[in-house]
């Protein structure tokens, strides 16, 4: 594999920082669990806009999305020039193409990408804790086709914006793209045999680590540790939203949904993403 | 022609630099700004990065869609723009001239100025930090505005440190101007396609002594209270050195040494506070009644 950048996307609340916290572990030295709020997969971020502005030289919160977009190319290869080893880098954005034709993502900048896939029932119930918005809005976000975020511009926020259309379309843009190998995880996999689905990451990354070492990764990124860390020092990734939010490693049940959605919810999310859904096994 | 003070240099432009007064001077130009074609590369490049990149004497900026930017020989600004020149201009008077500036050797900070007593207070951060809106509120108050985004430097003929602001209008997102209730004063946006807009009247190119550096930094936590700290001089020079207006680009440009000796030589001379700001907007009168506090006692 060449290039040194490992894409993990995601649509969001699908278990990509999981996934963060069982690579960091995995590729950690220390016997110690990995800290929460010291994750170090990446040295630089290319959603925050001070990265962006220190590489390209550019205010880019003066720029229109389609200018952003033309830039981001550029900001991937200065982001790529400075690494010196691999980095992984968590993405929430669809995978998607400057008015040019040419990927956001540049072409040769990612050796591979792992994509972390969830029931979209269950994604709709996480966003709407970790958002503070109700079921319906946070469905309604899931089954919109050109949803984005921070488009507009009228303050300034420290975050590019995020286009991460309807879930299907999220889902399709990675799997359906050929400009990088890409690996499918799904959440619920991951979930029902954790050991399993990392060692089929490594294999897919070419990454030389023992079974032991998998294991280890895994006790280390257990969703319980991970709730009790976060109930004893914070996570500095939970975002400040409206009203009291619930913590960010809630549940991370697979097929909690049928305990909280209604039958229109849950028609609403099956009948807006039928195909998808079919094709990856979620009926 | 159109004649302008930037950053205390005399400058002429073939076209308007919006958002700037023009100035009247008889001397020679220090500074020439025209338009015209540009390559996408430089003859011999010394350093090329994906959209800029660094010959000898020259800086070649390029923001597709937008335009490309020559900077050479710290006297000459070529513009190559895509879109209206307007639209260009944030860019030009931002970046391309601060590397005009490093060009020429001249310290130059990413900070809002105002003034309090015949000084000059430099805040500095970097973007998003809150320069410009904790600018805006002191000048609602005792202060006077001078200056945004880029800040020079220099010693006068005494040796003492003073502030040329760039001749820029003070510029505000559309929620400060909401919040500080600026909105009889809101002029032009600053590009068509967003909401932030030149602030009236606009400033006066005037150096100024310069007293104080504040570096803002965003509390790292919620609900965390505005402190503010001097600095040791040991701590304050490398402090600063991430202040310097697009430190990443003087680096590459070699100018670390002499930045070192610059920043050293102003801090025997200026103080320095290190004041950090809760991170919730609504708590904006609690870190200016400190920053007040500490602006008074300078006097």
């Amino acid at each position: 594999m060449v290039g040194s950048i490992v894409w993990l996307a995601s649509y969001m609340k699908s278990g990509n920082t999981w996934l963060r916290l069982l690579l960091a572990n995995l590729l950690s030295d220390s016997p110690e669990p990995v800290n929460i709020n010291d994750i170090r997969l990446s040295p630089l971020s290319v959603t925050g806009r001070a990265d962006f502005e220190e590489l390209t030289l550019i205010d880019n919160s003066l720029l229109t999305l389609t200018e952003l977009d033309a830039l981001r190319p550029f900001m991937i290869a200065s982001i790529a020039d400075k690494l010196e080893s691999v980095a992984y880098i968590k993405l929430h954005e669809a995978y998607r193409r400057t008015a040019n034709g040419e990927p956001l993502l540049g072409r040769s900048h990612a050796r591979a990408a792992l994509y972390v896939m969830r029931d979209p029932r269950d994604v709709a119930v996480s966003l709407a804790f970790h958002s503070g918005i109700s079921l319906n809005e946070a469905i309604d976000q899931m089954n919109r086709p050109d949803w984005s975020t921070g488009t507009k511009a009228w303050r300034y926020s420290m975050q590019l914006p995020l286009v991460q259309l309807d879930w299907s379309s999220h889902v399709e843009s990675w799997i359906d793209q050929d400009d990088v190998p890409v690996h499918v995880m799904r959440y619920e996999d991951m979930r029902a045999d954790t050991v399993a689905a990392l060692s089929a990451a490594a294999d897919f990354l070419n990454l030389d680590v023992s079974l032991k070492k998998i294991a280890h990764a895994v006790r280390c990124a257990d969703f319980c540790r991970l709730q009790q860390q976060e109930r004893e020092v914070g996570f500095c990734e939970r975002p400040p939203v409206r009203g009291e939010a619930a913590p960010f490693f809630r549940s991370g049940r697979a097929g909690g949904w049928r305990e909280v959605l209604t039958t229109k919810q849950e028609h609403a999310i099956s009948e807006a993403h039928t195909r998808v859904m079919a094709r990856f096994g979620y009926f | 022609m159109l004649h302008y003070l930037i950053s205390g240099l005399r400058v002429v432009s073939d076209f308007p630099l919006s958002g700037v007064a023009e100035s009247a001077f008889s001397a020679d130009p220090e500074v020439h700004i025209r338009r015209g074609p540009l390559p996408d590369t430089l003859g011999t490049p010394v350093l090329a990065k994906p959209n800029w990149m660094l010959s000898e004497q020259d800086f070649l900026l390029r923001m597709p869609g937008i335009a490309r930017i020559q900077v050479s020989r710290g006297c000459l600004i070529t513009l190559d723009a895509e879109c209206s020149e307007a639209d260009a201009m944030p860019f030009l008077l931002g970046t391309a001239f601060g590397a005009l500036l490093h060009q020429r050797g001249i310290l130059v900070l990413h900070a809002s100025a105002v003034s309090s007593n015949g000084h000059a207070i430099a805040l500095c951060g970097p973007s998003g930090a809150g320069k410009s809106t904790l600018a805006a509120a002191l000048c609602q108050t005792e202060c006077n505005f001078i200056g945004d985004d880029v800040a020079a430097i220099q010693l006068n003929t005494g040796g003492k440190p003073v502030l040329w602001p760039d001749s820029r209008s003070h510029r505000l997102w559309a929620d400060t101007i909401a919040h500080l209730g600026l909105s009889e004063r809101q002029g032009q946006s600053v590009r068509n396609t967003i909401q932030k807009y030149h602030i009236e009247p606009e400033c006066e190119a005037k150096a100024m002594p310069l007293s104080t550096i504040v570096v803002v930094r965003i509390a790292e936590q919620a609900g965390q209270t505005a402190a503010i700290e001097p600095c040791s001089i040991v701590d304050a020079a490398a402090l600063l050195r991430a202040e310097v207006y697009r430190h990443f680009l003087a680096k590459c440009m070699g100018r670390d040494a002499a930045l070192f000796k610059q920043i050293s030589d102003m801090l025997s001379q200026v103080r320095v506070l290190r004041l950090t700001r809760p991170r919730e907007p609504k708590r904006l009168p609690e870190t200016l009644a400190l920053l007040r506090q500490h602006i008074a006692e300078a006097h």
